[in-house]
C-alpha cells in the first residue's frame, strides 16, 4: 500500500506544476496568516480573519466590476478590511466582548453580507462572474524567467504574491525593531506591564486590528482578483481558519509562519494535482485540513518538550523558590541568587 | 530633572472601601521618604495613583508643581517619575534592552545606542546587567534591577519602590538599600514603601505612617523609632506573645509520619525516610531553607502528592494513600502557602470560599439541594468570629487584603475543629494584627488538643510558636530539637547541612 502511495507523492511533488500552484496558494494564506499573527501578538486569537478575507474577496471583485480597475478593487478590499478591523477591536476592547464569539460573529456576518449584496446589488445568486472583472497584473521578472525550472516556479505570479513575501519581512522588522512592535509584543505578554512601561495600549491594539483586517482582506482580494476573476459564495473556503492555524503553528514568529503557510499551501497543491489521479476526490480535498491539524499537534509536542527542558534549566539557575521568598533569619546563609 | 513629587488631598474609593482618605505626601530630590503601614492601609493604592495607574476621586499629583493627576503612566514617565513595582512590569520574553525601549515615543529605534546607554547606566549605578539577556531567564533580584535601570534609562528623577524587598533575600535587601542610598546622594527623590521597619529605619529621611487609608503619623527618621512606628501602624493594639506561652499538654499522637518516601516532582525535592510525630496539643515547626522538601512534605501529608512508601496516620487513622477529600474527612486541615492560588478562589465570594467546607455536611443539605440560608447564617457567624473585615460575604475574596484573605482561609479550615492542622507560612506577608490573630487561633486549637504542624521560612516565628522543631535538609530529617533547646544558630547549622 505504502509503495504506490509514496511513489505517487514523489511523482506529484517533483512536478513543476506542483511548485507553481504551491506558490499561488501561498499568497492569500500568507496575507491572512500575517493578519492572524499580529493580532496573536496583542494576545487575541482572531477568528475574524475568515470574515476579513471574505469581505476582501467580495469588495475587491465588486469594486473591480464597477470601476474596471483591479487596483481600485484592491483599495476597496483594504478599506473594508480596515473598517472591519476597527469594528472588531471596538467590540472586543471597548465593549469587552469575547474575542472568539466576536470573531465568529464577524466571519458569519461577512459571508452573509456578501451573499446579501450579491443578490441585492448585482441580482446574482452564488457568484459574480463577469468579463468586467480583471485580475491584478502578473509580474514578469526579466532575468529570473530564463533560469531553468526555478524560473518557471518563481516567475509569472500575481503581483500580490511577491508583496506577500515582502510583508513577512516588513512585519518581522516592525515587531523586532520599532517601538510600535515592542509595544505590541509587550501587550501580548501583559497589558498591565505595557501600560506601566508607558505603551499606549488601546491605540496600539486598534492599530494592530486595522493592520490585521487590511492584511487578511488583501489576502481575500488575492483569492477573487489575483488569479481568478470572480467572486463566489464561500470561495475563501475556510482559508482564514487555515491561516489562523498557520499563525499558531508558527508561534506568531513571521519566518515560522511563512514556513507553516508553505506547508499548508503545498498540501492544497497536492490536492489539486491528485484530483486527476485515481485517489477519491473527497479524500484529496481533506488533505490540507488534515495537514493543518497534524502540523499543529506536532508543533505542540515539540514545544512542550522544549518547555520542559527550559524549566529544568531555569530551576538550575534559580535556587530560591519563587514564593514565598525566604526571610532567612540572621546567622543562616541562604544560597544567594548572585 | 524632576525633583519633587507631591500628592495633595488624594482620596480614592473602591466600591464601599475608602482606600485613600485625603492623603498628602511630598518627597524632594536627595531624600528618601518611607511610606509604612500594614497590608490594606492604602500604600500601594496611593503609589498607583502617583504613577497614573489609578485615577483619584479627589486630590492632585504634582511633579515640580506641574499637575499630572489622572494622566496615564506614560505622562508620569515623561515627567521623570519611575516606578519599581512589587510585581514587575517587564515583558519576560523580551531582552533587557527591548524592555528599556518600551514606550519610546519615536518609531524607529537605535538598538546599538540603547545598548550603550544600558551599559553606561548599569556601570554608573553599579548594577551590572547583560543588555541582551532575556528578562524571563533572569533571577528575580536581577529583574528588579532591570526595572530600576529602566527608570534611569527614562531619566527619572523620582523613584517609587513598592515593597521592593519583599522578593529579595536578606543579602539582596542590604545590597538594594546601599544602592538607594547612592541614588539619594545622586539627587534623586525616593519614595520607599515597606512594612519592614528595620529597613525603613536604615534608609529613610522621613517616614509617613498610613492606617486604614489615612496618614496617621509623620516624622523625621531621627525623631522616631520602630516601637513608635509600630504603635501608629497598629493603632491601639497592644503586642503580646502567643504560642509557646500556652502550656503544652501533649497527649496522644495526632499526626504520625513514619518512613515517608516521596518521589521528586518535576522540579522539586524527593523525600527520603521522613519520620515525625505531632502530638495532640503540640505545635511542631518545620524549618528548612526553600527547596529542601518542606513543600513536598506538606503535599504528601495533605493528599496532594502520591506517597511511594511509609505511612501517615492522622487522628489514629491511616490516611497515607487517601486523596485530598480523604484527608479532610480524616480531620486534616491545610492552610497553604500560596494563598492566592491554592488558599482561596479570588473570583468567588467570601461566602463561596467558606461554603466549600460546608456543603458536604448533611446539616446544610436537604436531599439534592443545599440549605443556602443555613449556610449563609453559618458563614456570617464565621465572618464575625474571625473578624473578617468585609462589607458583606458576597464580596469576591480577591478584593480583600492579604490579612483578611488569610482569615477567610482560617475560618474555612478550622471551622470543624480539625484534629490536625498543617499551616504553611501562616503569617507570611500579614500585618501584625492579622498575624497575632492567627497565632491566637492556633493557640486556642492547640489548647483544645489539635496537633499543629507549621512550616515557616521565618525562624523567629517558629521559635516563638513551636514546641518542637524538625529540620529538613535535602529531603531528610536533619534533626528534631525541642524549642527550649533551639537557637537560630543551631537550627541554621542544621538547615545548611553543617550539623
Amino acid at each position: 500500500m505504502s509503495g504506490p502511495v509514496s511513489a505517487l507523492v514523489v511523482q506529484v511533488t517533483s512536478s513543476a506544476e506542483f511548485a507553481q500552484s504551491t506558490m499561488s496558494f501561498a499568497a492569500p494564506l500568507l496575507f491572512a496568516a500575517l493578519g492572524a499573527l499580529v493580532s496573536q501578538r496583542v494576545g487575541v486569537f482572531n477568528v475574524g480573519i475568515e470574515g476579513f478575507m471574505t469581505a476582501g474577496a467580495f469588495f475587491a471583485a465588486a469594486a473591480t466590476y464597477y470601476t474596471g480597475s483591479p487596483w481600485l478593487g484592491l483599495l476597496a478590499a483594504i478599506v473594508a478590511g480596515a473598517l472591519l478591523g476597527l469594528v472588531m477591536a471596538f467590540c472586543v476592547f471597548a465593549l469587552g466582548g469575547d474575542e472568539v464569539v466576536v470573531g465568529l460573529g464577524i466571519s458569519t456576518a461577512c459571508s452573509g453580507l456578501a451573499a446579501y449584496l450579491l443578490l441585492v446589488v448585482f441580482d446574482r445568486e452564488k457568484a459574480l462572474i463577469s468579463p468586467k472583472i480583471h485580475t491584478l497584473p502578473k509580474v514578469d521578472l526579466p532575468v529570473v524567467r530564463d533560469i531553468p525550472v526555478l524560473g518557471g516556479i518563481v516567475n509569472g505570479h500575481s503581483v500580490l504574491a511577491y508583496v506577500s513575501l515582502a510583508c513577512v519581512a516588513v512585519v518581522a522588522y516592525v515587531l523586532r525593531r520599532t517601538s510600535f512592535g515592542l509595544g505590541v509584543r509587550c501587550i501580548g505578554e501583559s497589558p498591565e506591564a505595557a501600560a506601566s512601561a508607558g505603551v499606549r495600549v488601546e491605540r496600539t491594539r486598534y492599530l494592530v486590528f486595522v493592520l490585521s483586517g487590511v492584511l487578511a482582506a488583501v489576502g481575500g482580494a488575492q483569492v477573487s482578483i489575483g488569479y481568478l476573476r470572480l467572486f463566489q459564495e464561500g470561495m475563501t473556503a475556510g482559508q482564514g481558519f487555515i491561516a489562523l492555524s498557520a499563525s499558531v503553528a508558527g508561534a506568531a514568529v513571521p519566518v515560522l509562519v511563512l514556513a507553516a503557510v508553505l506547508v499548508f499551501a503545498a498540501a492544497r497543491a497536492v490536492a489539486v494535482v491528485l484530483v486527476t489521479s485515481s485517489v477519491p476526490p473527497q479524500f484529496v480535498q481533506m488533505v490540507p485540513y488534515a495537514m493543518a491539524i497534524a502540523a499543529i499537534v506536532l508543533i505542540a509536542l515539540v514545544r512542550r518538550a522544549r518547555q520542559r527542558r527550559r524549566s529544568f534549566a531555569l530551576r538550575a539557575t534559580r535556587p530560591e523558590d519563587q514564593r514565598p521568598p525566604s526571610h532567612v533569619a540572621p546567622g543562616v546563609t541562604a544560597p544567594s541568587a548572585e | 530633572m524632576a525633583s519633587t513629587l507631591s500628592l495633595s488631598g488624594i482620596t480614592k474609593r473602591f466600591g464601599s472601601v475608602l482606600a485613600n482618605d485625603d492623603v498628602s505626601l511630598e518627597v524632594r530630590g536627595g531624600s528618601v521618604h518611607a511610606l509604612v503601614g500594614e497590608n490594606g492601609a492604602g500604600k500601594s493604592t496611593l503609589m498607583k495613583i502617583a504613577y497614573g495607574l489609578h485615577r483619584p476621586d479627589a486630590g492632585e499629583v504634582l511633579v515640580d508643581d506641574v499637575a499630572i493627576t489622572g494622566q496615564p503612566p506614560r505622562t508620569a514617565r515623561s515627567h521623570g517619575v519611575g516606578m519599581v513595582h512589587q510585581h514587575f512590569s517587564l515583558a519576560a520574553s523580551m531582552t533587557v534592552t527591548e524592555n528599556m525601549l518600551l514606550g519610546e515615543p519615536s518609531w524607529r529605534l537605535d538598538f546599538d545606542e540603547a545598548r550603550r546607554r544600558v551599559r553606561a547606566i548599569s556601570e554608573r549605578y553599579r548594577m551590572p546587567v547583560d543588555p541582551d539577556a532575556v528578562v524571563g531567564n533572569l533571577p528575580v533580584s536581577i529583574q528588579q534591577r532591570v526595572e530600576i535601570l529602566r527608570a534611569f534609562f527614562n531619566e527619572a528623577g523620582i523613584l517609587i519602590f513598592d515593597e521592593p524587598t519583599s522578593v529579595l533575600s536578606h543579602h539582596e535587601t542590604q545590597e538594594l538599600l546601599a544602592r538607594i542610598d547612592e541614588f539619594r546622594r545622586d539627587g534623586k527623590a525616593v519614595l520607599f514603601i515597606s512594612h519592614k521597619l528595620p529597613e525603613v529605619m536604615a534608609i529613610a529621611d522621613e517616614v509617613t505612617v498610613m492606617r486604614r487609608g489615612r496618614v496617621v503619623h509623620r516624622a523625621a527618621a531621627d525623631q522616631t523609632d520602630e516601637a513608635d512606628l509600630v504603635r501608629h501602624m497598629v493603632g491601639d493594639f497592644v503586642s503580646h506573645r502567643h504560642g509557646s506561652s500556652v502550656p503544652s499538654r501533649r497527649g496522644s499522637a495526632a499526626l504520625e509520619v513514619d518512613g515517608l518516601v516521596v518521589d521528586a516532582p518535576e522540579s522539586g525535592t524527593a523525600l527520603d525516610d521522613v519520620a515525625l510525630t505531632v502530638r495532640s496539643g503540640e505545635v511542631v515547626g518545620i524549618a528548612a531553607i526553600a527547596g529542601n522538601g518542606q513543600t513536598e512534605l506538606v503535599r504528601a501529608l495533605t493528599g496532594l502528592a502520591p506517597v511511594r512508601a511509609g505511612s501517615v496516620r492522622a487522628n489514629g487513622v491511616e490516611v497515607t494513600h487517601l486523596d485530598v477529600a480523604g484527608h479532610r474527612a480524616g480531620g486534616v486541615a491545610h492552610m497553604p502557602a500560596d494563598r492566592l492560588h491554592e488558599g482561596i478562589n479570588r473570583e468567588r465570594s467570601v461566602f463561596d470560599n467558606i461554603a466549600l467546607r460546608l456543603y458536604r455536611d448533611p446539616e446544610y443539605r436537604r436531599g439534592l439541594f443545599l440549605r443556602r440560608g443555613a449556610m449563609q447564617r453559618r458563614v456570617q457567624e464565621l465572618v464575625e468570629e474571625y473578624s473578617i473585615r468585609v462589607p458583606s460575604a458576597a464580596v469576591p475574596a480577591g478584593a480583600l487584603s492579604g490579612g483578611n484573605q488569610q482569615r477567610v482561609i482560617a475560618a474555612r479550615e478550622l471551622l470543624d475543629q480539625p484534629g490536625v492542622v498543617i499551616a504553611e507560612e501562616p503569617t507570611w506577608g500579614l500585618d501584625v494584627q492579622a498575624a497575632e490573630f492567627l497565632y491566637g487561633q492556633l493557640a486556642s486549637l492547640k489548647e483544645r488538643g489539635a496537633g499543629i504542624l507549621v512550616v515557616s521560612s521565618d525562624l523567629d516565628e517558629l521559635l516563638e510558636i513551636a514546641d518542637t522543631i524538625v529540620v529538613l535538609y535535602r529531603g531528610r530529617v536533619a534533626g528534631t530539637v525541642p524549642a527550649e533547646e533551639a537557637t537560630v544558630e543551631r537550627l541554621g547549622a542544621m538547615m545548611t547541612g553543617a550539623a
